[in-house]
C-alpha cells in the first residue's frame, strides 16, 4: 500500500526539472498516554484560558504577539502575519551542492522521502546523481505558508530531503577549536587509535532497539482485565460506564491470548 | 519535584513533539551528566542543549493582551481539574482505557543508569541524514579531561563517529558521537523502526535511467557545488522579517502590551543561552583555549534593558493600581506608560 502524499512539488536543479511527492519518513514511535480525570476516566479536554484573568477564551480571538523587550509584546493583526507569509510556490528550489558531511548533523530536523511523481527518469537520474557526486543539495521550497530549507540526498536510489534549523537555531561550536591535542603524547593517541580500530565496526541502525513500547504494552494487557476504563461520549455516558464495557475488553483480551 | 512529577509536567504542557522551545531550556546550565565508557576508559561529560529557539517565537495573547494558557477540563463534569485530579490512560482499544500509575510505569521503565555505553565506532559517512533528530554539546566534567581529548582527537583524526546507547530521564536513546573542534556531541538517532523505507512508503521500483539525463544531473549538480557550507543559506528570514515588523510597530507604539513575568514554561524573548561562555570557562580552566580566544567567545547578551527602577516594579501591581484608578487604555501600556499614566492621575 502506497503511503499519503503530505505535498506535491517540482525539484529544479539548474535545467532539471523533476516532479516528487512528499512522504514522511519518520514516524512517532513515542508511548502516548491520555490523562484522564481520576474520578471517572475521562480523558480530559484542554481549554485556551486567560492566564490573567483565569477565564476561558474562545480560540478564534486569540492574537499573535512577539516579544521586544522583557516586558513588552508587540501584538499582531492577522493581516499584518498573512502579509509576511511567502507568495505561493510549488518549486523546490536546489541553490549549492555541498559534499556530503559539510551539513553539521545538528542542523537535520525532519526527514521526508520524495517519491517520483511521474517522470521516473528523472527522479531516478537525480537520485543516482548525488550518490554519483556524494552531494547534499541546498534547498527551498515553501510548504503550508513557511519557507524551508533543507537537504536534498539519495539513500538506497531514492531520494530523501530533511528541513534543517536555521542558523541560530543551532548553537555555534566553532570558537573553541581547543588546542587539547598538544597536551596528548603520539602514544596516547597511537593508543587510542587503537582502541577506536578494535571496536570499528559496520553501523546497522537495526542493531538499536528500544523496548518500551513493548514493556508498557505488556503492563497494559497484565492490567486490563483489572482496571479498564471505558470511555463513551459524555451525553451518552451513566454514572456507572465502566462494567458491561470492562467484562466485554477483558473478554477479549482473554480470547485474544487463547487464540 | 520528583523525576516522575516533573515528567508528568513536562508531558501536560501542550507542545509540538518536534518544536525546539520544548528542548532543555535552562540550557545555560547542564541539565543531564554521564560518563561515556568503553573499554575499561570512562568520560564524565555534562549535557548542554545545542539547540535554542527560533528568535521570533509568536506568543498567543488575548484582545487585551494577557497571556494565553492551557487548562485540563473534564468534559462530564464541565470544570477545571486540578493536577492530583489527572491519571494517566493508555488506550488499548479506541475509547477504552488501562490507567497506569506513576509505580506501573516506573517498573516498565528502563533501568536508571549514568553510563553511556560506547558500543563501536563507524565511519562517519555511513550516518544517513534522516537518522538525526537532536543534538546535544558534550562538556568535559570531572577532574581529569585528558580522555575526553584524547577521544575528540582521535575520532576527528580518524573521521569516526561513535555510537552509544543510554537512558536519560527514564527515556533510552541511542546516539552519535561526533567530534569536531576538539568538542564532543552527542546526536540523538531514530530507532530504525520509527523510519519509513521506500518499499513500506511504497516507492515505485528503480528504473533503468537514460545516459544524456544523468549527464545533464551530473552537470548540474558541478555547476553548483560548493566547498563549505555558508550559513548564510540557513538565515531565517521569516524570524527577521516579524522581528523587524515587531521593532517598527514598537518604535510607533503600535499595538504594545505589557507582559506577564515570565514564568518557567515560557521562552525568553531572545533566549541568551550563554553554552558559549560557559564551555569557554570550562575549557579555559582546562587550559585549552587563550584569552584571545575567549574574548571573541564571549558574546553579550541581547537584551533590551529598560529603566532598573522601573523594572523592579511589578508590572502586575501598576496594572491593578490603574484599574483601580480606572485609567483608559491600561491593558495595553507599557510599564512604562503605566507609570506616567499613574503619575498624572494621582497627581
Amino acid at each position: 500500500m502506497t503511503a499519503r502524499a503530505i505535498y506535491k512539488a517540482k525539484v529544479e536543479l539548474g535545467t532539471l526539472e523533476v516532479p516528487v511527492r512528499f512522504y514522511a519518513a519518520a514516524e512517532d514511535q513515542d508511548v502516548h498516554f491520555r490523562l484522564l480525570h481520576s474520578t471517572d476516566g475521562q480523558p480530559v479536554t484542554q481549554q485556551y484560558i486567560d492566564k490573567t484573568t483565569e477565564r476561558p477564551v474562545e480560540r478564534a480571538s486569540i492574537r499573535k504577539a512577539l516579544p521586544v523587550s522583557d516586558q513588552r509584546l508587540v501584538m499582531f493583526r492577522p493581516e499584518e502575519l498573512a502579509a509576511l507569509e511567502p507568495p505561493p510556490s510549488r518549486i523546490v528550489a536546489i541553490r549549492r551542492c555541498l559534499p556530503f558531511g559539510k551539513i553539521p548533523p545538528a542542523f537535520y530536523e525532519r526527514p521526508y522521502y520524495l517519491g517520483p511523481d511521474g517522470d521516473l527518469a528523472a527522479y531516478f537520474a537525480l537520485a543516482r546523481a548525488l550518490q554519483q557526486r556524494k552531494c547534499e543539495g541546498l534547498a527551498r521550497w515553501v510548504m503550508r505558508k513557511r519557507m524551508y530549507v533543507g537537504a536534498l540526498s539519495e539513500r538506497d536510489g531514492y531520494l530523501v530531503l530533511v528541513t534543517l534549523r536555521h542558523a541560530e537555531q543551532v548553537v555555534d561550536i566553532s570558537a573553541f577549536k581547543s588546542k587539547g591535542s598538544k597536551s596528548l603524547n603520539p602514544q596516547e593517541l597511537r593508543l587510542a587509535r587503537q582502541l577506536v580500530q578494535a571496536l570499528e565496526s559496520d553501523f546497522d541502525p537495526a542493531a538499536y532497539h528500544d523496548d518500551y513500547r513493548e514493556r508498557v504494552e505488556a503492563l497494559v494487557e497484565r492490567k486490563a482485565s483489572g482496571q479498564v476504563i471505558a470511555f463513551r461520549p459524555p451525553r451518552k455516558a451513566t454514572r456507572e460506564p465502566g462494567l458491561a464495557a470492562a467484562l466485554e475488553s477483558s473478554l477479549k483480551s482473554v480470547r485474544r491470548k487463547s487464540a | 519535584m520528583s523525576a516522575r512529577k516533573k515528567r508528568r509536567a513536562e508531558e501536560k504542557r501542550p507542545e509540538p513533539a518536534e518544536d525546539e522551545s520544548s528542548g532543555e531550556r535552562s540550557a545555560s546550565r547542564s541539565f543531564w551528566s554521564g560518563t561515556i565508557t568503553f573499554g575499561l576508559v570512562s568520560i564524565p561529560v555534562d549535557f548542554h542543549a545545542a539547540h535554542r529557539p527560533r528568535r521570533a517565537s509568536l506568543r498567543m495573547v488575548t484582545d487585551d493582551g494577557h497571556p494565553v494558557g492551557k487548562r485540563y477540563i473534564c468534559p462530564r463534569h464541565e470544570r477545571p481539574i486540578a493536577d492530583d485530579e489527572v491519571v494517566r490512560g493508555f488506550e488499548r482499544e479506541p475509547g477504552e482505557f488501562v490507567v497506569l500509575t506513576d509505580e506501573e510505569l516506573e517498573a516498565a521503565a528502563p533501568e536508571k543508569t549514568r553510563d553511556i555505553d560506547l558500543l563501536q565506532f563507524v565511519p562517519r559517512s555511513s550516518l544517513p541524514s534522516l537518522l538525526f533528530r537532536r543534538a546535544y554539546v558534550l562538556a568535559p566534567a570531572g577532574g581529569s579531561t585528558k580522555a575526553y581529548h584524547l577521544l575528540a582527537e582521535t575520532m576527528e583524526r580518524t573521521d569516526r563517529a561513535g555510537i552509544a546507547t543510554f537512558v536519560m530521564r527514564d527515556k533510552a536513546y541511542v546516539v552519535a558521537i561526533l567530534a569536531a573542534g576538539g568538542v564532543l556531541r552527542a546526536e540523538t538517532l531514530r530507532f530504525s523502526g520509527e523510519l519509513r523505507t521506500p518499499a513500506s512508503v511504497g516507492l515505485p521500483e528503480p528504473v533503468r535511467v537514460p545516459a544524456e539525463i544523468l549527464r545533464e544531473a551530473l552537470q548540474a549538480i558541478d555547476a553548483l557545488v560548493e566547498d563549505e557550507l555558508d550559513l548564510e543559506e540557513l538565515r531565517d528570514e521569516a524570524s527577521e522579517a516579524l522581528s523587524e515588523l515587531a521593532q517598527t510597530k514598537a518604535q510607533r507604539g503600535e499595538d504594545i502590551v505589557v507582559g506577564e513575568a515570565e514564568t518557567e514554561d515560557e521562552v525568553p524573548p531572545v533566549a541568551p543561552i550563554d553554552l558559549v561562555a560557559l564551555l569557554k570557562q570550562r575549557l579555559e580552566h582546562a587550559g585549552l583555549i587563550s584569552d584571545q580566544h575567549a574574548a571573541k567567545a564571549q558574546r553579550p547578551p541581547r537584551r533590551d534593558v529598560e529603566e532598573p527602577e522601573l523594572a523592579k516594579k511589578a508590572k502586575n501591581e501598576l496594572y491593578e493600581r490603574a484599574k483601580t484608578l480606572g485609567i483608559q487604555g491600561r491593558s495595553r501600556m507599557s510599564k512604562r506608560d503605566l507609570v506616567v499614566a499613574l503619575k498624572k492621575a494621582t497627581g
